[in-house]
C-alpha cells in the first residue's frame, strides 16, 4: 500500500459541498428570476412557414428552425419592401434564427431565396 | 445509366425506410384510391406537362405568339393540377407552395427559351445555373414532405427532366423537326421515373390510405 489515503469526494462534512448543496436547494425553491414569455417557434417545412401568422406578447422570442434540406432566410418586410430589421440565413436543416420582439405591432416577413414564402408576427402589449 | 442508378437507388430506400411524417400524425384525404390509380394520374399529369412545355417552346421559337399563350395557360392548368395532387395528399399549404416552387422552374425554362431565341448566351446559361439550382429546392420539398423521397435522389431525377427538355427546346430551335420529336418523346417517357417512385412513395407514407 502507498499510504494514500482517499476521501469521499462528496463528504457532506466538506464545507464546499455544504455550500454546493445549499446553493441548489436555493435554485431548486426560488422561483426563476426570468419573467420572459416562453419561446414561440416556427417551423420551416415544405417551404412554409408553420404557423403563418404568430400572435405574440411583447418581449416574446420567436424561434424559427429550418426543417428543409435547403437554404432558406427569415427576412423582415416584404420582397418588394425590405425592412431590413432582420435577415438571417438558415443554411440547412437544423439552423435556428432567434428574435425578441420588444415593440408592439405586425412584422411581416419572407425567405429570401423562395419569396412565395410568407409570414407575420403579430406583437401586442 | 445515372437515372436508372438513381431510379434503383430510391426504390431501394423506399423499401428501407420508414414513414416519419405518418408517425406523425399526417393524413393523406384520398383513402380508397389504388396505388395504381396514384401512378397513372401522376404520369399522365408529368408527360403532359412536358407535352405542354415543348408546345410552349415551339410556338414560343416559330414567333407564334397567339398558340404561345394558348400552350402556356394550358400548361399553368397542368401546372395547378399537379399541385392538387400535392394537395390532396399534403394539405393546401403544400399545395399552395409546390405550385409557387413548381411555377418557378417554368419561368426558367421560358428564360433559356427567350435566351436561345435572341442569341443572349449570358440569359440561356443563367437560366440553365437556376434550372439547376431548382433541382435542389424540388429534391428539398418532397424530401421534406416525404422521408421516402431523398433529396438527391429526387434532385438527381429531376435534373433528367430539365436535361431532357433542354434538349428538345435545342431541337426545336434548329428546327431539326425528326430530332424534336425523338427528344421529345424520350422527355416525357423520362417523367415516369419521377412519377412511379413518388407515387410508391406516397403509398408507403401513408399505408392503408392506398390499396395494392
Amino acid at each position: 500500500m502507498s499510504g494514500v489515503v482517499l476521501r469521499n469526494p462528496l463528504s457532506l462534512e466538506q464545507p464546499a459541498v455544504r455550500s454546493l448543496i445549499l446553493v441548489a436547494l436555493m435554485a431548486t425553491i426560488d422561483p426563476p428570476s426570468d419573467s420572459s414569455p416562453a419561446p414561440v417557434r416556427v417551423e420551416i417545412r415544405t417551404f412554409q412557414f408553420a404557423p403563418d401568422t404568430a400572435r405574440i406578447a411583447l418581449g416574446t422570442k420567436v424561434v424559427w428552425t429550418n426543417q428543409d434540406e435547403i437554404e432558406h432566410t427569415v427576412t423582415a418586410g416584404k420582397p418588394s419592401e425590405r425592412e431590413g430589421a432582420f435577415n438571417v440565413v438558415l443554411k440547412t436543416k437544423g439552423a435556428i434564427a432567434e428574435r425578441t420582439f420588444t415593440t408592439a405591432g405586425t412584422f411581416t416577413y419572407f425567405c429570401d431565396r423562395h419569396q412565395f414564402m410568407r409570414g407575420t408576427i403579430n406583437v401586442t402589449r | 445509366m445515372n437515372r436508372t442508378i438513381g431510379r434503383v437507388a430510391l426504390g431501394v430506400l423506399l423499401a428501407t425506410s420508414a414513414s416519419t411524417l405518418h408517425a406523425q400524425g399526417m393524413q393523406a384525404s384520398n383513402s380508397g384510391m389504388t396505388v395504381a390509380a396514384l401512378k397513372a394520374r401522376l404520369n399522365t399529369l408529368l408527360s403532359e406537362h412536358v407535352y405542354l412545355a415543348a408546345a410552349a417552346t415551339g410556338s414560343a421559337l416559330g414567333g407564334r405568339q397567339a398558340e404561345f399563350q394558348a400552350a402556356a395557360g394550358a400548361l399553368d392548368k397542368n401546372s395547378v393540377d399537379v399541385s392538387k395532387a400535392i394537395g390532396m395528399v399534403y394539405g393546401t399549404g403544400a399545395e399552395t407552395a409546390f405550385l409557387a416552387l413548381w411555377r418557378k422552374h417554368i419561368g426558367f425554362v421560358v428564360d433559356y427559351t427567350t435566351g436561345i431565341a435572341t442569341k443572349d448566351k449570358a440569359k440561356a446559361d443563367k437560366a440553365v445555373a437556376d434550372l439547376v439550382q431548382y433541382t435542389q429546392d424540388f429534391g428539398a420539398f418532397l424530401a421534406s414532405a416525404n422521408p421516402n423521397l431523398p433529396k438527391s435522389v429526387v434532385a438527381d431525377l429531376v435534373k433528367g427532366h430539365v436535361l431532357t427538355l433542354k434538349t428538345v427546346i435545342d431541337a426545336q430551335q434548329t428546327g431539326d423537326a425528326a430530332k424534336t420529336y425523338m427528344t421529345l418523346r424520350e422527355a416525357a417517357m423520362h417523367m415516369q421515373m419521377i412519377a412511379d417512385p413518388l407515387a410508391d412513395a406516397i403509398a408507403k407514407q401513408f399505408p392503408g390510405k392506398f390499396v395494392n
